[in-house]
Protein backbone atom coordinates (compact mmCIF):
# COMPACT_ATOMS: atom_id res chain seq x y z
CA UNK A 1 0.00 0.00 0.00
CA UNK A 2 3.06 2.26 1.05
CA UNK A 3 4.68 1.53 -2.15
CA UNK A 4 1.98 2.10 -4.09
CA UNK A 5 1.07 5.80 -2.68
CA UNK A 6 4.79 6.35 -3.79
CA UNK A 7 4.03 5.54 -7.11
CA UNK A 8 1.11 7.47 -7.77
CA UNK A 9 2.85 10.57 -6.12
CA UNK A 10 6.24 10.03 -8.38
CA UNK A 11 3.53 9.43 -11.06
CA UNK A 12 1.38 12.47 -11.08
CA UNK A 13 3.51 14.95 -13.00
CA UNK A 14 3.51 12.83 -16.43
CA UNK A 15 -0.24 12.02 -15.87
CA UNK A 16 -1.04 15.44 -15.58
CA UNK A 17 0.73 16.27 -18.57
CA UNK A 18 -1.33 13.91 -20.35
CA UNK A 19 -4.21 15.26 -19.27
CA UNK A 20 -3.46 19.03 -19.81
CA UNK A 21 -4.56 19.17 -23.38
CA UNK A 22 -8.33 18.26 -22.43
CA UNK A 23 -7.91 20.36 -19.53
CA UNK A 24 -6.03 23.36 -20.85
CA UNK A 25 -8.83 23.21 -23.55
CA UNK A 26 -11.89 22.69 -22.14
CA UNK A 27 -10.86 25.56 -19.79
CA UNK A 28 -9.94 27.78 -22.19
CA UNK A 29 -13.00 26.56 -24.82
CA UNK A 30 -15.67 25.52 -22.27
CA UNK A 31 -15.35 27.24 -18.92
CA UNK A 32 -13.43 30.51 -19.47
CA UNK A 33 -16.58 31.24 -22.30
CA UNK A 34 -18.91 30.15 -19.56
CA UNK A 35 -17.94 32.64 -16.66
CA UNK A 36 -17.42 35.15 -18.62
CA UNK A 37 -20.62 35.08 -20.58
CA UNK A 38 -22.27 34.58 -17.34
CA UNK A 39 -20.56 37.70 -15.86
CA UNK A 40 -21.94 39.42 -18.10
CA UNK A 41 -25.21 38.86 -17.11
CA UNK A 42 -24.79 41.65 -13.96
CA UNK A 43 -22.44 44.28 -16.76
CA UNK A 44 -24.60 47.58 -17.21
CA UNK A 45 -23.36 51.01 -18.64
CA UNK A 46 -21.59 51.97 -15.74
CA UNK A 47 -20.20 48.94 -13.83
CA UNK A 48 -22.63 46.47 -12.08
CA UNK A 49 -26.00 46.07 -12.85
CA UNK A 50 -29.16 43.68 -12.95
CA UNK A 51 -31.30 45.53 -15.51
CA UNK A 52 -30.64 42.63 -18.10
CA UNK A 53 -32.88 40.61 -15.72
CA UNK A 54 -35.42 43.24 -15.42
CA UNK A 55 -35.47 43.36 -19.36
CA UNK A 56 -35.66 39.43 -19.66
CA UNK A 57 -38.36 39.41 -17.14
CA UNK A 58 -40.32 41.90 -19.24
CA UNK A 59 -39.31 40.74 -22.85
CA UNK A 60 -42.25 39.23 -24.47
CA UNK A 61 -39.61 37.01 -26.79
CA UNK A 62 -37.93 35.77 -23.87
CA UNK A 63 -40.93 34.16 -22.63
CA UNK A 64 -42.18 32.25 -25.71
CA UNK A 65 -38.82 31.24 -26.26
CA UNK A 66 -38.77 29.82 -22.99
CA UNK A 67 -42.77 28.09 -22.85
CA UNK A 68 -41.62 26.95 -26.25
CA UNK A 69 -38.15 25.33 -24.75
CA UNK A 70 -40.27 23.59 -21.96
CA UNK A 71 -42.97 21.91 -23.82
CA UNK A 72 -40.42 20.50 -26.43
CA UNK A 73 -37.93 19.61 -23.90
CA UNK A 74 -40.75 17.89 -21.37
CA UNK A 75 -41.28 15.89 -24.70
CA UNK A 76 -38.52 15.14 -26.75
CA UNK A 77 -36.04 14.16 -23.87
CA UNK A 78 -38.46 11.49 -22.25
CA UNK A 79 -39.24 9.86 -25.70
CA UNK A 80 -35.29 10.15 -26.60
CA UNK A 81 -34.04 8.91 -23.02
CA UNK A 82 -36.88 5.93 -22.70
CA UNK A 83 -36.56 5.52 -26.81
CA UNK A 84 -32.63 5.38 -26.67
CA UNK A 85 -32.86 3.46 -23.17
CA UNK A 86 -35.62 0.40 -24.78
CA UNK A 87 -33.95 0.00 -28.25
CA UNK A 88 -30.14 -0.24 -26.15
CA UNK A 89 -31.74 -3.01 -24.16
CA UNK A 90 -33.55 -4.38 -27.33
CA UNK A 91 -30.77 -4.42 -29.67
CA UNK A 92 -28.52 -5.89 -27.71
CA UNK A 93 -27.84 -9.64 -28.83
CA UNK A 94 -25.10 -9.77 -31.28
CA UNK A 95 -27.27 -10.80 -34.39
CA UNK A 96 -29.01 -7.74 -34.66
CA UNK A 97 -26.03 -5.36 -35.84
CA UNK A 98 -28.65 -4.47 -38.47
CA UNK A 99 -31.01 -3.11 -36.35
CA UNK A 100 -28.29 -1.11 -34.22
CA UNK A 101 -27.11 0.25 -37.54
CA UNK A 102 -30.26 1.34 -38.48
CA UNK A 103 -31.35 2.98 -35.77
CA UNK A 104 -28.01 4.89 -34.99
CA UNK A 105 -28.48 6.10 -39.38
CA UNK A 106 -30.48 9.05 -38.64
CA UNK A 107 -28.39 10.55 -35.89
CA UNK A 108 -25.34 10.72 -38.00
CA UNK A 109 -26.83 12.64 -40.66
CA UNK A 110 -25.50 16.24 -40.50
CA UNK A 111 -28.24 18.43 -38.79
CA UNK A 112 -28.78 21.02 -42.01
CA UNK A 113 -29.05 18.01 -44.31
CA UNK A 114 -31.48 16.22 -41.50
CA UNK A 115 -33.45 19.58 -41.85
CA UNK A 116 -34.03 19.58 -45.39
CA UNK A 117 -35.29 16.03 -45.26
CA UNK A 118 -37.34 17.12 -42.59
CA UNK A 119 -39.11 19.95 -44.48
CA UNK A 120 -39.86 17.77 -47.39
CA UNK A 121 -41.14 14.51 -45.32
CA UNK A 122 -43.23 17.03 -43.38
CA UNK A 123 -44.32 19.28 -46.42
CA UNK A 124 -48.25 20.22 -46.28
CA UNK A 125 -48.80 19.89 -49.84
CA UNK A 126 -46.98 16.96 -51.19
CA UNK A 127 -44.59 15.85 -48.28
CA UNK A 128 -44.67 11.76 -48.25
CA UNK A 129 -46.43 12.14 -44.63
CA UNK A 130 -49.40 13.87 -45.79
CA UNK A 131 -49.80 12.10 -48.66
CA UNK A 132 -49.77 9.05 -46.24
CA UNK A 133 -52.39 10.16 -44.53
CA UNK A 134 -54.65 11.45 -46.42
CA UNK A 135 -54.34 8.25 -48.45
CA UNK A 136 -55.72 6.17 -45.64
CA UNK A 137 -58.73 8.96 -45.47
CA UNK A 138 -57.15 10.91 -42.89
CA UNK A 139 -56.98 14.42 -42.50
CA UNK A 140 -53.66 16.21 -43.64
CA UNK A 141 -52.13 17.58 -40.57
CA UNK A 142 -51.05 21.17 -41.64
CA UNK A 143 -46.82 20.85 -40.67
CA UNK A 144 -45.30 24.56 -40.76
CA UNK A 145 -48.44 26.29 -40.58
CA UNK A 146 -49.82 25.28 -37.53
CA UNK A 147 -47.69 25.96 -34.67
CA UNK A 148 -48.75 22.98 -32.24
CA UNK A 149 -48.46 21.07 -35.17
CA UNK A 150 -44.75 22.53 -35.94
CA UNK A 151 -43.58 22.51 -32.52
CA UNK A 152 -44.87 18.37 -32.83
CA UNK A 153 -42.60 18.15 -35.93
CA UNK A 154 -40.17 19.59 -34.10
CA UNK A 155 -40.07 17.05 -31.70
CA UNK A 156 -40.60 13.83 -34.11
CA UNK A 157 -37.19 15.25 -36.10
CA UNK A 158 -35.56 14.59 -32.53
CA UNK A 159 -36.94 11.76 -32.02
CA UNK A 160 -34.93 9.98 -34.78
CA UNK A 161 -31.47 11.48 -33.68
CA UNK A 162 -31.50 9.47 -30.40
CA UNK A 163 -27.82 7.60 -31.11
CA UNK A 164 -26.15 8.94 -28.66
CA UNK A 165 -27.93 8.13 -26.21
CA UNK A 166 -28.46 5.11 -27.66
CA UNK A 167 -24.37 4.41 -27.38
CA UNK A 168 -24.40 5.55 -24.00
CA UNK A 169 -27.08 3.45 -22.41
CA UNK A 170 -25.46 0.04 -24.18
CA UNK A 171 -22.18 0.74 -22.74
CA UNK A 172 -23.89 1.66 -19.81
CA UNK A 173 -26.20 -1.62 -19.78
CA UNK A 174 -22.31 -3.55 -20.50
CA UNK A 175 -21.09 -2.31 -17.31
CA UNK A 176 -23.56 -4.36 -15.11
CA UNK A 177 -21.98 -7.97 -14.27
CA UNK A 178 -23.50 -10.77 -16.29
CA UNK A 179 -23.43 -12.60 -13.01
CA UNK A 180 -26.39 -10.89 -11.43
CA UNK A 181 -28.33 -11.95 -14.39
CA UNK A 182 -27.83 -15.44 -13.68
CA UNK A 183 -28.59 -15.93 -10.56
CA UNK A 184 -31.45 -13.98 -10.84
CA UNK A 185 -32.41 -16.34 -13.56
CA UNK A 186 -31.94 -19.14 -10.75
CA UNK A 187 -33.64 -17.52 -8.53
CA UNK A 188 -36.24 -17.96 -11.33
CA UNK A 189 -36.65 -14.09 -12.13
CA UNK A 190 -38.15 -14.08 -15.36
CA UNK A 191 -37.66 -11.06 -17.63
CA UNK A 192 -39.92 -8.41 -16.05
CA UNK A 193 -38.40 -9.56 -12.96
CA UNK A 194 -34.34 -9.28 -13.94
CA UNK A 195 -35.36 -5.56 -15.48
CA UNK A 196 -37.29 -4.05 -12.14
CA UNK A 197 -34.85 -5.08 -9.52
CA UNK A 198 -31.22 -5.21 -11.92
CA UNK A 199 -30.91 -3.64 -15.02
CA UNK A 200 -33.82 -0.82 -13.47
CA UNK A 201 -32.09 0.14 -10.58
CA UNK A 202 -28.38 0.05 -11.82
CA UNK A 203 -29.21 2.23 -14.61
CA UNK A 204 -30.72 4.65 -13.06
CA UNK A 205 -27.57 6.80 -12.37
CA UNK A 206 -27.03 6.37 -16.69
CA UNK A 207 -30.52 7.60 -17.15
CA UNK A 208 -30.20 10.63 -14.86
CA UNK A 209 -26.69 11.62 -16.27
CA UNK A 210 -28.41 11.17 -19.89
CA UNK A 211 -31.15 13.04 -18.97
CA UNK A 212 -29.14 15.86 -17.55
CA UNK A 213 -27.69 15.72 -20.96
CA UNK A 214 -30.25 15.72 -23.17
CA UNK A 215 -31.87 18.29 -21.99
CA UNK A 216 -29.05 20.25 -23.41
CA UNK A 217 -28.96 18.40 -26.43
CA UNK A 218 -31.85 18.26 -27.57
CA UNK A 219 -32.59 21.84 -26.97
CA UNK A 220 -29.73 22.60 -28.98
CA UNK A 221 -30.60 20.35 -31.87
CA UNK A 222 -33.35 22.60 -32.64
CA UNK A 223 -31.38 25.17 -33.47
CA UNK A 224 -30.55 23.87 -37.15
CA UNK A 225 -34.08 23.29 -38.23
CA UNK A 226 -35.44 26.50 -36.57
CA UNK A 227 -32.44 28.46 -38.47
CA UNK A 228 -32.98 26.71 -42.17
CA UNK A 229 -36.47 25.38 -42.24
CA UNK A 230 -38.72 27.87 -39.75
CA UNK A 231 -36.68 30.81 -38.44
CA UNK A 232 -38.49 31.00 -35.73
CA UNK A 233 -41.92 30.76 -37.46
CA UNK A 234 -44.77 30.45 -37.61
CA UNK A 235 -45.61 32.79 -34.87
CA UNK A 236 -42.32 32.42 -33.07
CA UNK A 237 -43.78 28.90 -32.49
CA UNK A 238 -40.25 27.20 -32.98
CA UNK A 239 -38.36 29.89 -31.38
CA UNK A 240 -36.33 28.29 -29.12
CA UNK A 241 -33.20 29.24 -26.78
CA UNK A 242 -30.57 28.57 -29.18
CA UNK A 243 -31.98 30.74 -31.98
CA UNK A 244 -33.25 33.35 -29.33
CA UNK A 245 -29.35 33.41 -28.12
CA UNK A 246 -28.27 33.75 -31.24
CA UNK A 247 -30.55 36.42 -32.61
CA UNK A 248 -30.05 38.31 -29.16
CA UNK A 249 -26.07 38.14 -29.20
CA UNK A 250 -25.25 38.61 -33.26
CA UNK A 251 -28.20 40.22 -34.22
CA UNK A 252 -29.18 42.64 -31.73
CA UNK A 253 -26.00 42.45 -29.68
CA UNK A 254 -27.77 42.63 -26.37
CA UNK A 255 -24.76 40.28 -24.76
CA UNK A 256 -26.11 41.45 -21.12
CA UNK A 257 -29.62 40.47 -21.68
CA UNK A 258 -28.07 36.70 -23.42
CA UNK A 259 -25.71 36.14 -20.11
CA UNK A 260 -28.86 36.45 -18.15
CA UNK A 261 -31.23 34.02 -20.34
CA UNK A 262 -28.52 31.55 -20.49
CA UNK A 263 -27.66 31.95 -16.62
CA UNK A 264 -31.40 31.20 -16.06
CA UNK A 265 -31.00 28.29 -18.67
CA UNK A 266 -27.69 26.57 -17.29
CA UNK A 267 -28.26 26.89 -13.49
CA UNK A 268 -31.45 25.13 -14.52
CA UNK A 269 -29.68 22.42 -16.37
CA UNK A 270 -27.55 22.38 -13.64
CA UNK A 271 -30.25 21.80 -10.60
CA UNK A 272 -32.09 19.39 -12.49
CA UNK A 273 -29.34 17.39 -13.72
CA UNK A 274 -28.01 17.20 -9.60
CA UNK A 275 -31.68 16.40 -8.87
CA UNK A 276 -32.18 14.04 -11.01
CA UNK A 277 -28.67 12.17 -9.84
CA UNK A 278 -29.79 12.11 -6.05
CA UNK A 279 -32.82 10.61 -7.17
CA UNK A 280 -31.22 7.84 -9.11
CA UNK A 281 -28.69 7.04 -6.11
CA UNK A 282 -31.16 7.38 -3.26
CA UNK A 283 -32.93 4.65 -5.09
CA UNK A 284 -29.76 2.46 -5.27
CA UNK B 1 -22.41 -18.33 -26.99
CA UNK B 2 -24.57 -18.44 -29.57
CA UNK B 3 -28.22 -17.14 -27.95
CA UNK B 4 -31.77 -18.17 -29.51
CA UNK B 5 -33.04 -14.87 -30.47
CA UNK B 6 -37.32 -14.81 -28.95
CA UNK B 7 -39.62 -14.44 -31.90
CA UNK B 8 -40.80 -11.53 -29.96
CA UNK B 9 -37.58 -9.80 -30.36
CA UNK B 10 -36.79 -10.50 -33.53
CA UNK B 11 -40.00 -8.96 -34.73
CA UNK B 12 -39.48 -5.61 -32.46
CA UNK B 13 -36.22 -5.05 -33.96
CA UNK B 14 -37.08 -5.40 -37.52
CA UNK B 15 -40.34 -2.89 -37.20
CA UNK B 16 -37.48 -0.35 -35.00
CA UNK B 17 -34.71 -0.97 -37.94
CA UNK B 18 -37.83 -0.23 -40.74
CA UNK B 19 -39.08 2.69 -38.89
CA UNK B 20 -35.15 4.49 -38.40
CA UNK B 21 -34.59 3.40 -42.19
CA UNK B 22 -37.76 4.88 -43.97
CA UNK B 23 -36.52 9.03 -43.84
CA UNK B 24 -33.43 7.89 -45.07
CA UNK B 25 -34.96 5.92 -47.93
CA UNK B 26 -37.52 8.48 -48.69
CA UNK B 27 -35.19 10.92 -49.01
CA UNK B 28 -32.54 8.79 -51.00
CA UNK B 29 -35.81 8.21 -53.75
CA UNK B 30 -36.96 12.06 -53.54
CA UNK B 31 -33.37 13.38 -54.49
CA UNK B 32 -33.82 11.03 -57.49
CA UNK B 33 -36.96 12.52 -58.68
CA UNK B 34 -37.63 15.82 -60.56
CA UNK B 35 -39.25 19.00 -59.83
CA UNK B 36 -43.09 18.15 -59.15
CA UNK B 37 -42.81 15.04 -58.48
CA UNK B 38 -45.39 13.36 -56.18
CA UNK B 39 -43.02 12.47 -53.76
CA UNK B 40 -44.61 9.07 -52.32
CA UNK B 41 -43.13 5.67 -54.14
CA UNK B 42 -46.73 4.89 -55.36
CA UNK B 43 -46.44 7.11 -58.06
CA UNK B 44 -45.14 5.82 -61.55
CA UNK B 45 -41.58 7.28 -62.45
CA UNK B 46 -39.79 6.64 -65.75
CA UNK B 47 -36.75 5.64 -63.28
CA UNK B 48 -33.97 7.05 -61.22
CA UNK B 49 -32.93 10.55 -62.39
CA UNK B 50 -29.10 11.65 -61.20
CA UNK B 51 -29.38 14.88 -63.12
CA UNK B 52 -29.75 16.68 -59.38
CA UNK B 53 -26.63 15.19 -58.21
CA UNK B 54 -24.36 16.97 -61.11
CA UNK B 55 -26.28 19.82 -60.76
CA UNK B 56 -24.93 20.05 -56.61
CA UNK B 57 -21.75 19.77 -57.96
CA UNK B 58 -22.39 22.10 -60.32
CA UNK B 59 -23.81 25.17 -58.01
CA UNK B 60 -22.78 26.98 -55.64
CA UNK B 61 -18.64 25.57 -55.16
CA UNK B 62 -19.74 22.15 -53.78
CA UNK B 63 -16.63 20.74 -54.31
CA UNK B 64 -14.61 23.65 -52.67
CA UNK B 65 -17.01 22.83 -49.75
CA UNK B 66 -16.88 19.35 -49.57
CA UNK B 67 -13.23 19.24 -49.62
CA UNK B 68 -12.83 21.56 -46.60
CA UNK B 69 -15.47 19.24 -44.71
CA UNK B 70 -13.44 16.79 -45.58
CA UNK B 71 -10.13 18.49 -44.07
CA UNK B 72 -12.26 19.35 -41.06
CA UNK B 73 -12.83 15.97 -39.93
CA UNK B 74 -9.37 14.52 -40.59
CA UNK B 75 -7.58 16.71 -38.47
CA UNK B 76 -10.11 16.84 -35.96
CA UNK B 77 -11.63 13.07 -35.59
CA UNK B 78 -8.33 11.94 -34.63
CA UNK B 79 -6.90 14.68 -32.34
CA UNK B 80 -10.11 14.65 -30.70
CA UNK B 81 -9.98 11.23 -30.21
CA UNK B 82 -6.18 11.10 -29.35
CA UNK B 83 -7.39 13.82 -27.01
CA UNK B 84 -10.10 12.64 -25.20
CA UNK B 85 -8.58 8.99 -24.59
CA UNK B 86 -4.98 9.97 -23.02
CA UNK B 87 -7.38 12.44 -21.24
CA UNK B 88 -9.01 9.00 -20.06
CA UNK B 89 -6.38 7.24 -19.41
CA UNK B 90 -4.92 9.29 -17.14
CA UNK B 91 -7.84 10.35 -15.11
CA UNK B 92 -8.14 6.36 -14.85
CA UNK B 93 -4.75 6.68 -13.18
CA UNK B 94 -5.48 9.12 -11.23
CA UNK B 95 -5.49 8.60 -6.69
CA UNK B 96 -9.14 8.64 -5.45
CA UNK B 97 -9.83 12.16 -4.59
CA UNK B 98 -8.50 13.28 -7.99
CA UNK B 99 -9.76 10.91 -9.95
CA UNK B 100 -13.24 11.89 -8.66
CA UNK B 101 -12.91 15.74 -9.30
CA UNK B 102 -11.93 15.35 -12.40
CA UNK B 103 -14.94 13.32 -13.58
CA UNK B 104 -17.30 15.64 -11.90
CA UNK B 105 -15.09 18.77 -14.15
CA UNK B 106 -15.76 16.52 -16.56
CA UNK B 107 -19.70 16.28 -16.28
CA UNK B 108 -20.30 19.58 -15.11
CA UNK B 109 -18.67 21.11 -18.80
CA UNK B 110 -20.18 18.14 -20.85
CA UNK B 111 -23.45 20.04 -19.60
CA UNK B 112 -22.15 23.69 -20.80
CA UNK B 113 -25.03 24.95 -24.04
CA UNK B 114 -23.26 25.38 -26.71
CA UNK B 115 -24.71 28.75 -26.90
CA UNK B 116 -22.87 30.04 -23.51
CA UNK B 117 -20.08 29.42 -25.25
CA UNK B 118 -20.77 31.78 -28.68
CA UNK B 119 -19.92 34.97 -27.87
CA UNK B 120 -16.26 34.53 -26.05
CA UNK B 121 -15.39 31.80 -28.56
CA UNK B 122 -15.89 34.40 -31.11
CA UNK B 123 -14.04 37.12 -29.53
CA UNK B 124 -11.16 34.38 -28.70
CA UNK B 125 -10.92 33.45 -32.12
CA UNK B 126 -10.46 36.79 -33.42
CA UNK B 127 -7.90 37.58 -30.67
CA UNK B 128 -5.59 34.78 -31.46
CA UNK B 129 -6.39 34.94 -35.35
CA UNK B 130 -8.49 31.75 -36.10
CA UNK B 131 -11.68 33.98 -37.14
CA UNK B 132 -12.53 33.08 -40.53
CA UNK B 133 -9.97 30.33 -40.92
CA UNK B 134 -11.10 26.51 -41.03
CA UNK B 135 -8.45 26.63 -37.90
CA UNK B 136 -11.66 27.96 -35.74
CA UNK B 137 -14.09 24.75 -36.61
CA UNK B 138 -10.77 22.80 -35.81
CA UNK B 139 -9.38 24.07 -32.47
CA UNK B 140 -12.46 22.29 -30.29
CA UNK B 141 -10.81 19.21 -31.05
CA UNK B 142 -7.56 20.08 -29.23
CA UNK B 143 -9.81 19.97 -26.27
CA UNK B 144 -10.83 16.44 -26.77
CA UNK B 145 -13.74 17.74 -28.90
CA UNK B 146 -16.55 17.35 -25.66
CA UNK B 147 -15.97 16.02 -22.06
CA UNK B 148 -18.59 13.28 -22.95
CA UNK B 149 -16.00 11.51 -25.26
CA UNK B 150 -13.47 11.53 -21.92
CA UNK B 151 -16.12 9.97 -20.23
CA UNK B 152 -17.03 7.15 -22.44
CA UNK B 153 -12.98 6.46 -22.42
CA UNK B 154 -13.46 6.44 -19.18
CA UNK B 155 -16.60 4.22 -18.60
CA UNK B 156 -14.82 1.59 -20.99
CA UNK B 157 -11.76 1.25 -18.72
CA UNK B 158 -13.61 1.53 -15.56
CA UNK B 159 -14.69 -2.08 -16.80
CA UNK B 160 -11.20 -3.74 -17.25
CA UNK B 161 -9.61 -5.40 -14.46
CA UNK B 162 -7.24 -2.80 -12.33
CA UNK B 163 -4.65 -5.50 -12.24
CA UNK B 164 -3.86 -5.20 -15.97
CA UNK B 165 -2.83 -1.62 -15.81
CA UNK B 166 -1.33 -2.27 -12.25
CA UNK B 167 1.18 -5.32 -13.93
CA UNK B 168 2.02 -2.93 -16.81
CA UNK B 169 3.06 -0.30 -14.78
CA UNK B 170 4.99 -2.50 -12.27
CA UNK B 171 7.06 -3.88 -15.14
CA UNK B 172 7.74 0.26 -15.38
CA UNK B 173 6.23 0.74 -19.08
CA UNK B 174 5.77 4.35 -19.32
CA UNK B 175 2.52 5.81 -19.41
CA UNK B 176 2.25 6.69 -23.52
CA UNK B 177 3.22 2.62 -23.83
CA UNK B 178 0.34 1.91 -20.92
CA UNK B 179 -1.91 3.95 -22.78
CA UNK B 180 -0.73 2.67 -26.60
CA UNK B 181 -0.32 -1.14 -26.03
CA UNK B 182 -2.20 -1.92 -22.65
CA UNK B 183 -5.29 0.47 -22.81
CA UNK B 184 -6.50 1.16 -25.91
CA UNK B 185 -6.58 -1.99 -27.33
CA UNK B 186 -9.08 -3.25 -24.56
CA UNK B 187 -11.06 -0.78 -25.43
CA UNK B 188 -11.86 -0.71 -29.18
CA UNK B 189 -15.63 -0.15 -28.88
CA UNK B 190 -14.71 3.03 -27.02
CA UNK B 191 -12.17 4.42 -29.56
CA UNK B 192 -14.74 3.84 -32.69
CA UNK B 193 -17.92 4.97 -30.39
CA UNK B 194 -15.76 8.18 -30.07
CA UNK B 195 -14.64 8.39 -33.89
CA UNK B 196 -18.03 8.22 -34.59
CA UNK B 197 -19.77 10.79 -32.29
CA UNK B 198 -16.68 13.08 -32.76
CA UNK B 199 -17.65 12.56 -36.68
CA UNK B 200 -20.96 13.21 -36.37
CA UNK B 201 -19.80 16.72 -34.35
CA UNK B 202 -17.46 17.81 -36.58
CA UNK B 203 -18.80 16.69 -40.27
CA UNK B 204 -22.61 18.28 -39.00
CA UNK B 205 -21.48 21.56 -37.52
CA UNK B 206 -23.39 23.96 -38.86
CA UNK B 207 -23.95 26.46 -36.25
CA UNK B 208 -20.30 27.85 -35.71
CA UNK B 209 -19.57 27.99 -39.44
CA UNK B 210 -22.07 30.48 -39.47
CA UNK B 211 -20.92 31.92 -36.72
CA UNK B 212 -17.18 32.01 -37.23
CA UNK B 213 -16.69 31.47 -41.46
CA UNK B 214 -17.31 34.45 -43.62
CA UNK B 215 -15.29 34.08 -46.43
CA UNK B 216 -17.24 31.68 -49.00
CA UNK B 217 -14.25 29.46 -49.86
CA UNK B 218 -14.21 28.61 -46.71
CA UNK B 219 -17.68 27.69 -46.15
CA UNK B 220 -18.38 24.00 -45.27
CA UNK B 221 -20.74 21.59 -46.78
CA UNK B 222 -23.58 22.14 -44.01
CA UNK B 223 -23.26 25.66 -45.20
CA UNK B 224 -23.62 24.47 -48.81
CA UNK B 225 -26.69 23.00 -47.95
CA UNK B 226 -27.92 26.11 -46.46
CA UNK B 227 -27.37 28.02 -49.36
CA UNK B 228 -28.70 25.18 -51.54
CA UNK B 229 -32.14 26.29 -49.65
CA UNK B 230 -31.29 29.99 -49.95
CA UNK B 231 -30.76 29.18 -53.64
CA UNK B 232 -33.59 27.45 -54.73
CA UNK B 233 -35.94 26.35 -51.71
CA UNK B 234 -38.64 24.99 -53.86
CA UNK B 235 -36.48 22.67 -55.71
CA UNK B 236 -37.05 19.85 -53.22
CA UNK B 237 -35.19 16.83 -55.30
CA UNK B 238 -32.16 19.33 -55.59
CA UNK B 239 -32.08 20.05 -51.81
CA UNK B 240 -32.51 16.09 -51.05
CA UNK B 241 -29.67 15.74 -53.35
CA UNK B 242 -27.19 17.58 -51.36
CA UNK B 243 -28.40 16.12 -48.55
CA UNK B 244 -27.38 12.58 -49.33
CA UNK B 245 -24.61 13.99 -50.81
CA UNK B 246 -23.39 15.17 -47.28
CA UNK B 247 -24.81 11.74 -45.20
CA UNK B 248 -22.73 9.74 -47.88
CA UNK B 249 -19.56 10.34 -45.39
CA UNK B 250 -20.91 9.38 -42.60
CA UNK B 251 -22.47 6.61 -43.69
CA UNK B 252 -19.17 5.01 -44.83
CA UNK B 253 -17.11 5.97 -41.31
CA UNK B 254 -20.26 4.45 -39.67
CA UNK B 255 -19.76 1.15 -41.55
CA UNK B 256 -16.63 0.85 -40.68
CA UNK B 257 -16.83 1.64 -36.88
CA UNK B 258 -20.12 0.10 -36.17
CA UNK B 259 -17.70 -2.95 -36.75
CA UNK B 260 -16.43 -2.61 -34.14
CA UNK B 261 -18.60 -0.97 -31.38
CA UNK B 262 -21.53 -2.37 -32.11
CA UNK B 263 -19.77 -6.02 -32.00
CA UNK B 264 -17.85 -5.43 -29.65
CA UNK B 265 -18.04 -6.40 -25.82
CA UNK B 266 -21.12 -3.70 -25.56
CA UNK B 267 -23.67 -6.63 -26.66
CA UNK B 268 -24.91 -9.74 -25.84
CA UNK B 269 -22.77 -12.36 -26.94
Amino acid sequence: MKNNQTRNRFQLPTSLLFLSPWLVGTCLLVVFPLLVTLGLAFWGDDGFSMAAFGRMAQSDLVRISLANSLIFVLLAVPVRVLGAFFLALLLRPKKLALARTAVFLPTIIPPPAWALIGLWLFNPLFGPINLVLQGSGLPGVNWLVDETATQLMFVILAGFQLGEGFIVLLIGRSLIPEHLFDAARLDGAGLWGRFRHITWPLMLPWLALLTGRDLLVSLQGTFTPSFVITYGGPYYSTTFLPLLIYELAFDFRDSALVAAVLLLVFSTLIGVSLLLWQGALARE
Amino acid sequence: MNKQLSAGRLSLAIFFACAFLLPVVLAVWGSLGQVGDVAVPLAGRAGPDWQNYRTVFQTAQMVQLTANSLLVVILGVPLATFVASLAAFAITEQPQPTKRWLLIFAIITMLVPPSAVWLVRFWLFEQIGLLDTLGALIFPALAGGNSLFVLIYYWAWSRIPAELFEAARIDGAPFLTRWWRVGLPVVRPATAAVVLLSFTLFWGNFIEPVLFIYDPNKYTLPIGLQLLNQLDSSNRPLLLAGAVIAMIPAVLVFGVAQRWFLRGEWVDG
